[in-house]
């Protein structure tokens, strides 16, 4: 570039920069392209693949659609009914997302129609939401660095956080636009505290609302809570205020208790056939003697002719919720056996975390439809509006577990130098840095395990969203920190410099 | 010499017809055997949540033991000239306060000339007259109803017409507990029937049957089953092989409604399984295959269920395991994908009732067996008072039917009494029933079963099914001795190296110290 040219973009920039901060840039471009997407026809949202029965009755909302059944896995439906008579089918889901859903129930309510839903209400809360959230973490990697670093990092920003593969969730009963939204929440909450910008205890109210959504907003979170409370140790002693410290524990301690409750209050009838396939197309595909396998479970060897099978299959040898199942199968193992087995079975449980991360990288599920009947796509189709984040990341991302656990160290191995730094100034807020991005690496990998503990290999791509979300954050945030030089370092050497 | 040539012209005629005769008529008489009478079932209301709910589905399920197809239909939907396709109808009506308005059925009805059967009030004029009813329309009673050798003490019936006088023949007797009010059951004429109550759950659902038996003019004997359901190929083996065994000592022939296994039909598991059939089979036990359980998922999964019944009857064949028909509820008779798919494989079903209805693809006319069981449970009869020797003389082929389930010792109870009574049960491979896949046709005739026309030897000892099984296939491995030495090779050079590296650490670390702390 020549020096005039330099001197041009430089002036743009200083122009640009006193209207609109990178942060600033992201967070529009992010809910201008979202706009489009979601709320321009055709419109862009997510087929039901059979779970919004449970949220969608519990929280007073019900299928107005005839021959609903015909739309399933294939086509986005925008509109719902809302019981007006009572409602037999009392909250039977312990999940934050019947919050959200109850707000834009409301928000129809009072603004649209008090019979018919539109699922846009909700999206526009989830949009609110996001555009905020995305506002605060380009911010805490962008607050007071050079121009030429800030924008460049707001536009990756962009190219990541508007894809559809997101956004269309916005659109959807499932919970995963709260775990989305509430991750980037936890996560710029905790490197603004780092970076010392905002007021700590706003932040700290940040971190909490939003840790607590995301662990209560489906029963697979459940260990969210755990890692966030452990992980967040350090952020306790960021002020030596006896307030603050009192406040922060407090937290911690409640979040612990949320995951502990959350995996408590999980629905039995949830659990079947998740735990169905725990056994099936887990413990027992990859064993090699299925047989001895049941019997180290203390079940009857016979059990071995469900092998490979799955929930799904529409004609089966037993009903999946069956007594004899309850009786003889599915209460001989749970959780915690399951994990047993999988640490004295190593080599089997190599095998399915490669089977595990050959779907990490997946952000829109394969399954389910984009598009809205009347726009007149094909059955399931997806769109490839703004997608080239989410497919690139598909296809090109190597779907083996030693490249998740490579990315892992590297990532660790990144930040080690000035979390030592820290440590040995004694530089609380600094050494939160990679607690905190270890923590939600940790999330990401506990989506993973409780993917296949829970669930075998069944619907992998979309129970390990959990890990997708998590990569892209930390990923992320590496570029953003190898961008503007903070990676060794921690931000404030620089300043003091 | 011209007569003569006469004389074989026509001797050649009459071998000729002789040859052709048989030839061109059987299959035409074979036609005409399997060919099943169908009824037209209209109803005003399935009555539900009041005692009548359900009896439509009785009536549904006890026709189909009379190997009849029936055509389901509400009276509000008949159409003009429709009676007219049918030579056999039946009339419910549930709801006495609202008479049929629907005018096609009402002037249909009246020029009606075939054999019109009317169950509950509002019967029509035609059958009035031609049975020269006349009835006694009481709102709520006590009644005692008995039929043949059965009799239940207490029936509560709400609107309820007995019969004063009529024509015909007459089934049953209903007499009042509140009065001495005294009726038959039934009546059968020439054309017109008359059935005042029907309900399902107590005797009544029974004794429509005798009714029906007359009314269709069904004269084959009719037998008595023991059927046993719910057995799975993780259910307690050893106990069933128990069970087969007491059955057999008792001299009781049974019959298994097994569950198909879909997949892994390799493996020891699924081969333990139809090794206990066999035994069961041995042990006058005979098979018939269960229907699978239908998902409530959704489903994006197209599985062809007639392949899947196939392999799992191939695979019990293989065996020397006979399966001779289908264990299924009602409600997949009334299905065109599980009639073309699953069914067709068959002749011979048992019926249980519905439990839960998982269509494909509903439809209201019904596929008929030429032999299909009534199931009753034991429970069922303990309500009411009867000969014991009188279960083996129901007028329909029948099922008494249990749950082989995990309560043994209701089990034991039930087997004991079947034990102790004195009722001749009925063994099933005595009758004619076919099951044909493209591989296998399994028949079984006079007692004795057959495979692809292959006597199957019951009393053959049973295999026993090794535990070796290769449950995942080996990966083929190419090169695998290079990429050993390949490997030995890599581990020599890393130790070299880092053996290498330390003593040049060592070395450094020396010169370091020598030049700057002289």
């Amino acid at each position: 570039m020549t020096e005039k040219g330099s001197i041009l973009v430089k002036s743009k920039l200083i122009a640009l920069s006193r209207y609109v901060s990178p942060a600033m840039l992201a967070a529009l471009g992010v809910l201008f392209i979202t706009i489009i997407a979601l709320f321009v026809p055709p419109y862009i949202g997510m087929a039901d693949n059979g779970d919004y029965f449970r949220i969608l009755y519990s929280n007073g909302l019900y299928f107005n659609m005839p021959n609903y059944d015909s739309y399933y896995l294939g086509y986005f439906i925008k509109e719902y009914g809302i019981f007006q008579h009572f409602n037999e089918n009392g909250a039977t889901l312990f999940s934050s997302q019947s919050y959200f859903i109850r707000l834009s129930i409301w928000l129809n309510e009072l603004f649209y129609h008090d019979q018919l839903y539109d699922i846009r209400f909700q999206t526009i809360i989830f949009i609110v939401l996001y555009t905020i959230a995305i506002y605060l973490f380009v911010e805490s990697l962008t607050w007071k660095i050079p121009r030429k670093y800030g924008y460049p990092i707001a536009l990756i920003a962009i190219f990541l956080f508007a894809d559809t593969a997101y956004t269309a969730f916005f659109n959807s009963f499932f919970s995963e636009s709260i775990v989305w939204t509430m991750l980037i929440y936890v996560f710029a909450a905790g490197l603004l505290l780092y970076r010392n910008r905002y007021n700590d205890y706003v932040l700290m109210a940040i971190f909490f609302v939003s840790a607590l959504l995301l662990t209560t907003s489906k029963q697979q979170n459940a260990p969210v809570g755990v890692i966030l409370a452990v992980t967040g140790l350090v952020l306790i002693f960021v002020r030596k205020e006896r307030a603050y410290r009192i406040g922060m524990s407090a937290i911690l301690v409640a979040l612990f208790l949320a995951g502990v409750g959350t995996y408590v209050l999980i629905p039995k009838e949830f659990v079947n056939i998740n735990q169905y396939h725990a056994m099936t197309r887990g413990v027992l595909m990859e064993s090699e003697d299925p047989e001895a396998t049941l019997k180290a479970f203390g079940i009857d060897k016979q059990y071995a002719v469900l092998n490979k099978s799955i929930y799904y299959e529409p004609y089966t040898t037993v009903d999946v919720d069956s007594k004899i199942l309850e009786d003889h199968f599915y209460s001989k193992y749970g959780f915690g056996s399951i994990l047993a087995y999988y640490i004295t079975n190593p080599g089997q449980a190599f095998k399915m975390l490669d089977i595990a991360a050959k779907h990490a990288f997946t952000i829109r599920p394969p399954a389910m439809g984009n598009y809205e009947k009347s726009a007149g796509k094909e059955f399931a189709a997806q769109t490839s509006f703004f997608s080239v984040y989410s497919k690139i990341k598909h296809a090109l991302a190597p779907k083996t577990f030693g490249f998740i656990v490579l990315w892992v160290i590297i990532i660790i191995g990144l930040y080690m130098p000035s979390f030592i730094k820290a440590v040995k100034d004694k530089h609380m807020r600094h050494i939160q840095r990679l607690p905190l991005i270890l923590g939600i690496m940790l999330l990401g990998l506990s989506g993973i395990l409780v993917s296949i503990i829970g669930a075998g290999d069944a619907d992998l791509s979309k129970h390990e969203f959990l890990f997708t979300a998590a990569f892209d954050l930390v990923t992320f945030v590496a570029i953003a920190d190898a961008i503007r030089g903070y990676l060794w370092r921690s931000d404030q050497d620089i300043i003091v410099q | 010499m011209l007569q003569q040539a006469i004389k074989k012209v026509l001797l050649l005629f009459i071998i000729m017809l002789l040859i052709i005769l048989p030839v061109t008529s059987v299959p035409s008489l074979h036609a005409e055997a399997s060919k099943p009478v169908h009824i037209l079932l209209l109803y005003d209301s399935l009555a539900k949540g009041t005692s009548k709910a359900g009896n439509v589905e009785a009536l549904q399920r006890m026709l189909a033991t009379f190997s009849v197809k029936v055509t389901l239909q509400s009276f509000d939907t008949y159409q003009k000239g429709e009676l007219d396709q049918y030579s056999q109808v039946i009339g419910v009506h549930n709801v006495p306060d609202i008479a049929v308005s629907n005018r096609a059925f009402l002037n249909d009805i009246e020029e009606y000339t075939g054999s019109y059967l009317h169950i509950g009030t509002n019967a029509p004029a035609i059958v009035m007259n031609k049975l020269r009813l006349s009835l006694n329309h009481i709102n709520e009673d006590t009644i005692r109803l008995s039929i043949d050798h059965f009799s239940e003490p207490s029936i509560q019936a709400d609107s309820l017409s007995y019969i004063v006088s009529h024509s015909g023949s007459s089934h049953g007797l209903i007499a009042s507990r509140n009065s001495d009010r005294q009726s038959p059951y039934g009546v059968v004429g020439e054309e017109m029937a008359y059935v005042s109550f029907f309900e399902q759950g107590n005797l009544s659902e029974l004794a429509i049957g005798y009714v029906l038996r007359d009314w269709l003019g069904w004269s084959e004997q009719s037998s008595t089953y023991v059927v046993f359901k719910e057995i799975y190929p993780f259910s307690d083996l050893i106990r069933l092989e128990k069970l087969a065994d007491e059955l057999y000592e008792a001299g009781i022939p049974f019959i298994v409604s097994v569950r198909p296994v879909f997949s892994n039909l390799d493996y020891p598991a699924t081969k333990r399984y139809l090794e206990t059939l066999k035994y069961v089979q041995s042990r006058n036990g005979n098979v018939v295959v269960n229907v699978p359980v239908v998902a409530s998922t959704i489903s994006q999964l197209d599985r062809d269920l007639n392949k899947s019944f196939e392999l799992f009857i191939d695979a019990m064949a293989k065996q020397g395991v006979a399966p001779l028909g289908i264990g299924a509820e009602m409600y997949w008779t009334y299905d065109q994908h599980y009639a073309n798919s699953g069914l067709g494989l068959f002749d011979t079903a048992v019926l249980f009732p519905n439990e839960k209805l998982m269509h494909k693809s509903q439809v209201n006319s019904s596929l008929s067996f030429p032999t299909s069981l009534y199931s009753l449970q034991l429970r069922f009869l303990d309500a009411l008072e009867y000969k014991e020797t009188a279960i083996a003389d129901l007028p329909m082929n029948t099922a008494i039917t249990f749950d082989f389930n995990d309560n043994e010792q209701q089990l034991v109870q039930a087997v004991q009494r079947l034990r102790d009574s004195w009722v001749t049960f009925a063994d099933l491979k005595y009758g004619d029933h076919t099951v044909t896949t493209q591989a296998n046709t399994i028949r079984s005739s006079g007692g004795s079963l057959y495979i692809n026309d292959q006597l199957i030897d019951l009393a053959t000892a049973r295999e026993e099914v090794s535990e070796e099984f290769e449950y995942k296939p080996k990966v083929e491995k190419s090169f695998e001795r290079w990429f050993n030495v390949q490997n030995k090779v890599f581990i020599v050079i890393i130790l070299v190296t880092i053996v290498a590296f330390g003593g040049f650490f060592i070395i450094g670390h020396r010169l370091y110290k020598r030049k700057y702390f002289k």
